[in-house]
């Protein structure tokens, strides 16, 4: 079958646009034709990866067509997108560091941890350098440092991360794609005392953004208390809503999506949407992030995990 | 006798990796605290945290040690951001303790 890849993806077309990928998990072949394709957020260009990467492991075959000809070639170029799915063509620019509008798609599984936590640093660095802005760059270094170690904790497939900066918009933009078992399974896999066999994918959505739940905060591991918290990726959601972004996560048959600080809803099942694994894309505005800290605590106080009076109780273990 | 830590020589200035912190409570920490010494952790250089290390390493902590830190544990040269990481950490710890 072929799939014709629309001109833009952004946040509000994201879930057909996931609708339209998840026709190829029922095909015999796939042929991605990317002639239309102009700009898509970084999540889009994630699940593109994760998407052929599932088909492959399915034995579906996947061409790609007129991806050498449309608008968005260099940049797919620039951000790795071919050289990621071991396709090497010939550039004709000079290839820099990036500075300021995007980060290359970096594969986030298998890393050691002190790669990882470069990687972080690199890729938020890339984007906002530290000196330039230091409350946004510790904003970035929290947000990817949450999502990314979500993803390696509980997918157990491959994931890949890509993020941008749109100037005209003034939005951070974060994608991290993966093919692994999706949020439901991550629950049930884990034995976690949160998950009924009853429940939906959509269910499994809501308790991954609740605070203090996680599939596996019951596990208490090598080291006796349970690493997991679960509250990583529900305050990541409660920033973006802090900033006005956007926040959208999807996994199996389930979309959410939570545009500014309004409420966040589910899209409602499609028949052919099951997207093996999950999708998280996560937008700031950067004008929003005027202190770190402040946009922290009122995250974590829109969420229930602190209240005003708690920073006071502690004062005293400080010196 | 006071066994300091330096957590920038350890983790670099972003403690960011949940499991690390984990470890390295269990591992170091608290066998340390155990034996009679005062841990003294030098929070220098460090710029910032994840909530999933400030939970696994000093959430943690402070529950094992029953939220009793004097002659136990010691925090040191923490800027306001720390802080409130740390205090976002005890916070919790505390409700778990409570339910």
């Amino acid at each position: 079958m072929t799939i014709p890849l629309p001109k833009y993806v952004f946040e509000d077309n994201l879930y057909s646009f996931l609708s339209l990928l998840c026709t190829g998990n029922s095909a015999s072949d796939v042929t991605l034709d990317f002639k239309a394709i102009k700009h898509y957020i970084p999540a889009a260009i994630t699940s593109i990866i994760t998407c052929i990467r599932t088909w492959q492991e399915n034995g579906i075959p996947v061409v790609l067509i007129n991806h050498q000809n449309n608008e968005a070639f260099r940049y797919l170029q620039r951000i790795d997108f071919f050289s990621t799915l071991g396709l090497n063509y010939q550039e004709d620019f000079a290839r820099h560091a990036p500075m300021g509008d995007f980060v290359t798609i970096t594969e986030i599984n298998n890393q050691p941890e002190r790669d990882l936590t470069k990687l972080i640093d690199e890729l938020v660095g890339t984007l906002f350098p530290e000196e330039q802005n230091e409350e946004l760059y510790k904003l970035l270094q929290y947000a990817l440092g949450e999502i990314i170690r979500n993803s390696i904790q509980h997918s157990c497939g491959l994931a890949y991360v890509s993020a941008q900066y749109n100037k005209a918009k003034d939005l951070i933009r974060i994608g991290v794609s993966d093919n692994g078992i999706g949020i439901r399974n991550s629950f049930k896999d884990n034995n976690s005392p949160h998950f009924k066999e009853e429940f939906s994918d959509q269910d499994c959505l809501y308790l991954a953004l609740q605070s203090e739940v996680s599939s596996k905060n019951h596990i208490r591991g090598p080291y006796g208390d349970p690493v997991n918290a679960g509250v990583g990726l529900s305050i990541v959601h409660a920033i973006a809503a802090e900033t006005l972004g956007y926040f959208y996560l999807a996994s199996g048959d389930a979309t959410y999506i939570r545009s500014g600080n309004n409420e966040g809803h589910y899209y409602p099942k499609m028949a052919d949407h099951q997207y093996k694994g999950t999708v998280v894309s996560v937008a700031f505005s950067r004008i929003e992030v005027y202190k770190y800290i402040e946009v922290m605590m009122s995250a974590k106080r829109a969420i229930g995990l602190i209240k005003e009076q708690d920073t006071s109780e502690v004062e005293g273990i400080f010196k | 006798m006071k066994h300091t830590i330096i957590l920038k020589d350890r983790f670099g200035t972003f403690l960011s990796d949940g499991e690390s912190g984990n470890e390295f409570r269990f591992c170091e920490i608290e066998p340390a605290i155990t034996s009679g010494k005062e841990v003294v952790l030098d929070f220098e250089g460090v710029s910032n945290m994840t909530d999933s290390f400030a939970n696994a390493c000093l959430g943690h902590l402070f529950r094992n040690l029953d939220f009793q830190l004097e002659g136990k544990l010691t925090l040191i040269n923490c800027t306001p951001t720390i802080r409130s990481f740390l205090s976002s950490a005890w916070t919790i710890a505390k409700r778990h303790a409570l339910t």
